[in-house]
């Protein structure tokens, strides 16, 4: 789904109506944003370092081992997670269709 | 699984700290991306850019803990994201029908 909003923004269909930002306000974000990536950075400092597991596995991430952990523990999560898609799908299809008397 | 190994080998040689400056990195962005752009695409793509940092987040520290139970939860945030990705663009579609832009200073009517 990043794809897909990639390319709409690539595609970038107004190009010349697009409005650009002051300078004033460019500076300002990229002025807030340093600061709250330094707060970040600082509250990531705080936090005290777990030790490496010791019996280190790099198996976890394969298909076999994260389909036994996903159909075992989070079984009920994810036959939950169906019935979001379900309503995503019907609520797209009601929103993206057109009115009858449009 | 000898290439595997030897992945794994290359990515315990990156420390953690590297994976967590870049999420934050990443957080940063998407939020100052909401804050700051008034287009609603882009505001999506920032959403997302905010989710993904959290899931780089729960990837590599289930990589270094060898606990799978962070990739699950990666797992549920890539299907939350699906799911909020085809609601906003479908109300997009709706908003660029309705009003003809997607510039989300429109959508003030609310207010009031």
């Amino acid at each position: 789904m990043v794809l897909f909003l990639f390319v709409i923004m690539l595609l970038n269909l107004n190009k010349k109506k697009e409005p650009h930002k002051k300078l004033y306000t460019k500076l300002t974000a990229i002025i807030s944003g340093g600061m709250l990536f330094l707060v970040l950075i600082a509250t990531a400092k705080g936090v005290h370092e777990i030790p490496l597991n010791k019996d280190f596995d790099s198996q976890i991430g394969l298909v076999e081992n994260f389909g036994k952990v996903l159909f075992n523990e989070f079984m009920l999560p994810f036959e939950t997670s169906s019935i979001l898609f379900l309503s995503a799908i019907i609520g797209a299809i009601m929103l993206g269709k057109k009115e009858i008397n449009e | 699984m000898k290439n595997i190994e030897n992945i794994t080998s290359v990515i315990k040689l990156i420390p953690l700290e590297h994976y967590v400056f870049l999420s934050l990195a990443l957080f940063s962005i998407g939020v100052l991306g909401i804050l700051f752009r008034r287009n609603t695409i882009v505001i999506l793509m920032c959403i997302e850019l905010m989710l993904n940092s959290v899931n780089l987040l729960f990837t590599a520290f289930s990589a270094y803990r060898s606990d799978t139970q962070g990739q699950v939860f990666v797992f549920f945030i890539m299907i939350v994201s699906a799911v909020e990705v085809v609601v906003g663009l479908s109300i997009l579609v709706m908003m660029k029908r309705n009003v003809d832009s997607v510039d989300i200073n429109l959508l003030n009517k609310l207010k009031n």
